[in-house]
């Protein structure tokens, strides 16, 4: 609860920040709304001239698109500062007040930041939802709505703790910026039907880095429902619960090696 | 009784060895040659509960590498620092509540926003009861004159304004050990003695204990009953001034304006050992209290040369770290 509280005062004294540079804001979004609904636009030049991909109409590749939007927007709301740490702030000893509070550094570096342009994303993934939804005939009940939403979460989960691990990386190396550009793009796989890959990249999207669990099986438990969501639920959460443990230890281990800079 | 301890501690820096030049660099990537740069080398010493501790040495001499040790930003490669009984690296989080930190070249402040939205975030991190914030926030507004710029955002502050609220800002829990690293660097005489004396007031009202680093050494007279002397990552002195001003011949030098016509021969033959310098129409008359007692050389210079204008020096803890610089 306090943990909470902190939270929210954390995130109010940045959202005041950003603020203070209005038209910043305001460009930020819409920036981000176009360069995702360039995207949106490539994708639908490329499928339209078939009628499905594997199986799949265009709208249902554009609702599971949207969910993927909506994890990364997420994540992109709620823990940006993990791009400038890996890119800057390791290397410049930008961090040496976060180790002087009482709060653990992570935290702080999390709830320091709340990025105002990952609404271009959310708007987006709302609209793609909404569109896409309403032009996809569903077999699942509620049940599967809230499996599909628990996905959400358990995927934006997933994509922070990944940048929280190769963000670490700058903690030994000094900068890990390009290798997490590289990394994060691992997110775009999901906006495509996990069949479409070869094996071993379905592989690794179930089993080393979850998201393809936690994205797409809930997206097809919106057509052909699964016999045992609960099962599906339990594993959802266990693999999100373990890949952001995994994660997060790497980080604990690796700020032991923050070098700061001289005065 | 003591608050830290610092036991065999040592940091060692890893840095890849890299000829000059572009081809260097190159040549570096594909190379796996490490040096270790210690930069603080098995040091020790206990710092007792009111003490106020001038940290000093060189630039690069580890005093910053120790420092970042003791409050929690540096993981020491082997030693122990204990904090009120407490190991440090078990438990950074416990000790850092009782810990306030001032770097004099970095800010610990919200930079875009109003001063006093940092002291409302602070007291929520550091769980400050509303009536002794208020108590606390009251005190140092008035010890520190921040009333005026409490309104202004952060970017917009002087860095002497800057300065005063980064010192509350790290005071503002009322933590029992304060570190403070060049906290009086680049600022104008007024905010140096304005800072000085808050830490004075701090100490002697709530019985803080300070940790100095300055290469101002006029702080270190000021506020300093003990100092520790680093160079190379390993302490050259530890214990009171007076007792290294005495162990450096207890110089005092007395200067007199250039018109008094001063025979340095007799004053050599009367006094043994004293130097005299002409410099900037003014004699500079060097001695070891040691071995003349301060009260004859007043009384000689008076009755002979009828000196009426002259200052007393002591010997600057600057010329002492420099002699014992060039010892080692």
């Amino acid at each position: 609860m306090r943990y909470l509280r902190l939270y929210l005062t954390y995130a109010k004294l940045s959202v005041m920040s950003k603020l203070v540079y209005k038209a910043n804001v305001i460009i930020g979004i819409i920036a981000f709304l176009f360069g995702e609904v360039a995207s949106l636009v490539t994708l639908y030049l490329l499928v339209s001239s078939v009628p499905s991909i594997d199986g799949y109409s265009i709208y249902e590749i554009g609702f599971l698109f949207g969910l993927t939007n909506m994890a990364v927007g997420i994540d992109h709301l709620l823990t940006d500062r993990l791009w400038t740490v890996a890119y800057f702030e390791v290397k410049l000893g930008k961090m040496d007040h976060l180790f002087l509070r009482p709060l653990p550094v992570l935290f702080q570096v999390i709830a320091s930041e709340v990025q105002l342009e990952a609404f271009g994303e959310i708007i987006l993934a709302v609209a793609m939802l909404t569109v896409c939804g309403l032009n996809v005939s569903f077999i699942g009940g509620i049940g599967s709505i809230l499996l599909v939403v628990l996905g959400i979460l358990c995927a934006a989960v997933i994509i922070s703790s990944f940048k929280i691990l190769v963000a670490s990386l700058a903690f030994k190396f000094k900068r890990s910026g390009p290798l997490l550009q590289f990394v994060y793009g691992f997110s775009g796989y999901t906006k495509y039907p996990l069949k479409i890959y070869p094996k071993i990249i379905q592989n690794l999207l179930i089993f080393v880095i979850p998201l393809g669990l936690c994205l797409f099986f809930p997206f097809e438990n919106l057509f052909s429902p699964v016999e045992h969501p609960i099962l599906l639920a339990v594993s959802m959460l266990l693999a999100t619960l373990f890949f952001a443990s995994v994660c997060g230890f790497i980080w604990s281990r690796m700020i032991r090696k923050y070098e700061s800079t001289g005065t | 009784m003591s608050i830290i301890s610092v036991k065999s501690l040592s940091k060692t820096f890893k840095k890849p060895l890299r000829e000059e030049g572009l081809r260097g660099m190159i040549k570096a990537l594909f190379s796996r040659k490490y040096e270790q740069v210690k930069a603080v080398d098995s040091i020790s010493f206990d710092i007792d509960e009111g003490e106020i501790v001038g940290y000093i040495g060189a630039n690069g001499a580890g005093k910053s590498t120790t420092i970042k040790m003791m409050c929690g930003i540096l993981y020491p490669t082997s030693g122990e620092i204990t904090v009120d009984g407490m190991d440090f690296t078990k438990n950074r989080r416990r000790i850092n509540r009782e810990m306030g930190v001032v770097f004099g070249q970095k800010t610990q402040l919200w930079w875009d926003i109003p001063l006093i939205e940092t002291f409302k975030i602070l007291k929520s991190i550091y769980e400050v009861p509303d009536e002794e914030y208020e108590e606390r926030f009251n005190y140092l507004c008035d010890l520190l004159d921040m009333r005026p710029f409490l309104t202004q955002t952060v970017r917009s502050l002087s860095l002497g304004q800057r300065m005063r609220a980064d010192f509350a800002a790290a005071l503002i829990h009322s933590p029992k050990i304060v570190y403070l690293d060049e906290p009086t660097i680049g600022l104008d005489v007024l905010v140096k003695d304005k800072i000085r004396g808050a830490i004075k007031e701090l100490n002697r009202k709530y019985n803080t204990t300070v940790i100095l680093t300055t290469h101002d050494m006029k702080d270190i007279e000021e506020l300093c009953n003990r100092i520790i002397i680093i160079d190379k990552g390993r302490i050259l002195y530890d214990g009171s001034l007076s007792n290294i001003k005495y162990r450096f011949g207890n110089t005092k030098t007395i200067f007199t304006p250039s018109n008094v016509s001063l025979d340095t021969a007799a004053l050599s033959e009367r006094f043994p050992g004293v130097t005299v310098e002409e410099k900037d129409e003014r004699y500079a008359i060097k001695f070891s209290q040691n071995e003349v007692d301060l009260d004859d050389m007043l009384l000689y210079l008076i009755n002979t040369y009828h000196v009426k204008d002259f200052k007393i020096e002591d010997v600057s803890i600057e010329d002492i770290t420099k002699q014992l610089y060039e010892k080692h």
